[in-house]
């Protein structure tokens, strides 16, 4: 739901901003990286146990709390 | 935009402000205990190096930002990578930010309302923010300042009235160092965030003043948190006030008179510089995306998305939330922090083989009209 929302938001914003691009790699790219970004943040929503930053982090750098 | 010589000291001060008030005194008691005043005083003299770093790295270039001039400094192909990793932590903070502001608003003031509601008006909140622009940002801490200055010395001046002094003869007494040391760079971490002022430019451009500008505006966050942290430490004592999620939010609670029914006033001006912290990160989120995808024009997308994506990770911390403060709290998550920090350092080797594209030429006087004969 809440990646859906920001879908809506970004498609907005999109709109607005791509009859002021001329350039359309500008357009198709943006696009793309909506897309993209919104499917990760589905599987991030819909899966438990969908790597987080924190996750990552603290698997490489959770060793020094032993010190 | 209109510049003031002192508007880097009042963003610098409202940006850093707004973590360490809300969430550096737990662990800071946790750990060093007395000793506290210590790991801070330590973490800032430690911060001012980095921070002499960034200004150096920043003057190479002061009317461009770091993120263009970078690739001249060390090559497109180990520049992008760095800025991707900055986009990470950027947006991964944003999102730390988000969780830790909606689980304090969640356990204090709405607990009936479902957390993702909550992040999502503040997800809202930060992203609109982000979207009025940076310099609307600039202004914005310009008015914020005093403000939060002023209820800062307010607030201690009620916290102290009631504190119990003859618990301060333990500050020097006691000999906790090993501690203390890490403390040190847990407190770094927080306050060494200087790599974000290289995104300043344009709008607000490095000059010889800057590194003044900014060690003020961490002295003032040091002092701050040096004042929170002993009202802390003298109405609570180490022992309970460790185990106090948000010792001050209780401190306030504690008070009498007009102090106790304050908390809201506080909170709001907290949230504030909050929401300022966490939209100037999507305003460098979104300006390295806009740069490794090469997107002039794309600023109100992008910010949607990177708003979006930190509202996204929020919500799977929210998920798990003892987890999330284990590993915010954590000492791999400072070294993290100090590693990003430390990028600058990395930046100014290069800047020592390289030498400057182009110089500035002095400006020209303007000729004197001939009168005619």
């Amino acid at each position: 739901m809440l990646a859906l929302l920001f879908l809506a938001y970004a498609l907005v914003e999109w709109f607005i901003a791509k009859n002021k691009v001329k350039a359309p790699r500008e357009k198709w790219t943006m696009l793309v990286l909506i897309v993209a970004f919104t499917i990760w943040n589905l599987f991030a929503l819909y899966f438990h146990e969908w790597l987080t930053p924190n996750h990552l982090i603290i698997w490489l750098f959770g060793w020094l709390d032993r010190l | 935009m209109r510049n003031t010589p002192w508007q880097l000291f009042r963003f610098g001060f409202v940006y850093l402000n707004a973590i360490p008030t809300g969430f550096l005194i737990s662990p800071i008691l946790w750990n060093s205990a007395y000793l506290g005043w210590a790991s801070i005083l330590v973490g800032y003299a430690m911060s001012l190096i980095l921070l002499w770093f960034t200004i150096k790295v920043g003057l190479w270039d002061p009317h461009k930002p770091w993120l263009d001039f970078g690739s001249q400094l060390v090559s497109k192909w180990i520049h992008f990578p760095i800025v991707f990793l900055v986009m990470v932590w950027a947006i991964n903070y944003i999102g730390m930010d988000i969780e830790g502001f909606t689980l304090f608003f969640d356990t204090n003031y709405m607990r009936e309302t479902p957390q993702w509601f909550v992040l999502l008006i503040v997800g809202m909140v930060v992203t609109i923010t982000a979207r009025w622009g940076l310099e609307t940002m600039i202004y914005i801490s310009d008015g914020l300042f005093i403000v939060i200055v002023i209820a800062i010395v307010f607030m201690n001046m009620f916290f102290f009235k009631e504190a119990h002094f003859d618990m301060a003869i333990a500050m020097v007494r006691h000999h906790n160092y090993g501690s203390t040391m890490k403390d040190a760079l847990f407190c770094l971490s927080f306050f060494a965030e200087w790599i974000v002022f290289l995104f300043l430019a344009p709008y607000l451009k490095f000059d010889r003043r800057s590194f003044r500008n900014l060690a003020a505006a961490g002295l003032l966050v040091t002092i701050g948190m040096l004042l929170q942290w002993a009202s802390t430490l003298l109405n609570f004592g180490p022992y309970l006030g460790r185990e106090l999620q948000y010792p001050l939010v209780e401190l306030m609670r504690a008070a009498s008179g007009f102090l106790g029914n304050s908390d809201p006033l506080m909170i709001g001006l907290w949230s504030s510089s909050m929401f300022l912290h966490s939209a100037f990160l999507i305003h460098i989120s979104a300006r390295c995306l806009a740069k490794l995808f090469q997107l002039n024009h794309m600023d109100g997308p992008l910010i949607a998305i990177i708003g979006g994506t930190a509202i996204v990770i929020a919500y799977q911390y929210s998920q798990n939330p003892i987890r999330f403060m284990g590993d915010f709290n954590s000492f791999g998550m400072a070294v993290f922090f100090i590693l990003m920090e430390f990028i600058p350092i990395f930046y100014w080797i290069a800047s020592l083989f390289r030498r400057r594209g182009h110089k500035h030429k002095p400006r020209q006087k303007p000729r004197q009209k001939q009168k005619p004969a």
